[in-house]
C-alpha cells in the first residue's frame, strides 16, 4: 500500500499542475494540456519544467529526515530552492512503494 | 537539527530553514511538524510563440493583474470540497484493476502560497539567440490534506515511532 505521505506529496504537485492549466487557460497562455486521468472527472493539467519539494520527509537508512525551506535531494527530481541536502548513502530501503501518481498521461491540445 | 542559512521565524512563530534528522526508531514527537507538509515550486514554461503572448502581457498588465485575481477568487467560490484525506484512492480495491487508481472525490484546488507569471529574455539550449519566455510559476502546500496529517500526527505522536508515521500515517 503506498503510505499516505507519498500520496500527499505527489497529489500536492498534481495540485500545482492543475492550478496552473487553470490560470493558463484564464490568461490565454500557449501551453499543451495534459488530463489528469487519476481525477474523478478528467481534468486539465500541465506538465512542469522544474519542480522540487521544500518541505519534505523522507525514511533512509534507518534515518528520518525533515526538511524546511530546503531540498532533499534523494527525492527532488528537478530544480532546486533553497538549500540542497545530501543524504547518506543507501542502505535500508523504506522508499515509495506506490511510486509516481499513475501519470497515464495524453496530450489533449496544444496551441 | 542543522538550521540552515536561510533559517527565519515565521508569522505563526515556527523555525523555517532547516533539516532534522533522527532516527527512526524515535518517537514521532520528535519531528518538528508543521501545517505546510510538502510545500513545493513547480515553474511551468508556456509554449515559444515568437513574442506574441510576452506582447500581449506587457500591454495589458493590469487586466492580466485582474484575470490572475479572478483566477484566485474562483477558487474561494467553487463548491467542490478541497484535497483532503477522503480523495485518496482505495488502495486496498483498486490495486487489481487494470485502471489507473483514481482519486475517491473530486476536488477543487487551492490558493497557493505564491503565484506569478513571469518573463524572461534568455538564451535557448538549441539556439544561439534569445527568445521571450513565459512562466507561470507557483508555490504552496495543499492546507486542508496537510492539517489533517498534522492532526493525524498530533493524535499519534506519543504512541508510534517515526517509521511508522513515514511509513502509514493511518495507521495511528
Amino acid at each position: 500500500m503506498m503510505a499516505e505521505l507519498d500520496w500527499l506529496r505527489e497529489t500536492t504537485m498534481w495540485h500545482h499542475n492543475r492550478l496552473a492549466a487553470r490560470v493558463a487557460k484564464h490568461l490565454d497562455l500557449s501551453v499543451r494540456y495534459l488530463d489528469d486521468v487519476d481525477a474523478v472527472n478528467t481534468t486539465s493539467a500541465l506538465l512542469p519544467t522544474t519542480s522540487c519539494v521544500y518541505r519534505d520527509m523522507l525514511l533512509r537508512a534507518g534515518r528520518v529526515f525533515l526538511s524546511s525551506d530546503a531540498v532533499l535531494l534523494e527525492t527532488c527530481k528537478s530544480g532546486s530552492g533553497g538549500h540542497q541536502i545530501p543524504l547518506p548513502a543507501r542502505g535500508e530501503e523504506f522508499g515509495p512503494e506506490g511510486g509516481e501518481r499513475q501519470a497515464k498521461l495524453k496530450l489533449t491540445q496544444g496551441n | 537539527m542543522t538550521v540552515l542559512p536561510n533559517h527565519t521565524i515565521n508569522l505563526d512563530g515556527e523555525l523555517e530553514g532547516f533539516v532534522f534528522e533522527c532516527c527512526a526508531d524515535d518517537l514521532a514527537n520528535v519531528l518538528p511538524l508543521t501545517k505546510t507538509s510538502f510545500g513545493t515550486t513547480a515553474i511551468y514554461e508556456c509554449l515559444t510563440d515568437g513574442g506574441s503572448t510576452f506582447l500581449d502581457l506587457s500591454l495589458n498588465v493590469a487586466q492580466k493583474e485582474l484575470k490572475l485575481v479572478e483566477v484566485m477568487d474562483s477558487l474561494a467560490t467553487e463548491p467542490m470540497e478541497p484535497l483532503k484525506f477522503d480523495c485518496m484512492p482505495d488502495w486496498d480495491n483498486d490495486m487489481n484493476s487494470q485502471d489507473s487508481l483514481k482519486d475517491q472525490l473530486t476536488w477543487r484546488e487551492e490558493i497557493p502560497s505564491k503565484i506569478g507569471v513571469y518573463h524572461a529574455f534568455m538564451r535557448t539550449a538549441a539556439q544561439n539567440m534569445r527568445e521571450h519566455k513565459i512562466f507561470i510559476v507557483m508555490s504552496g502546500h495543499c492546507r486542508h490534506a496537510s492539517e489533517e496529517l498534522y492532526n493525524l500526527w498530533l493524535d499519534a505522536r506519543d504512541s508510534i515511532t517515526a517509521k511508522q508515521f513515514i511509513e502509514c500515517a493511518d495507521d495511528g
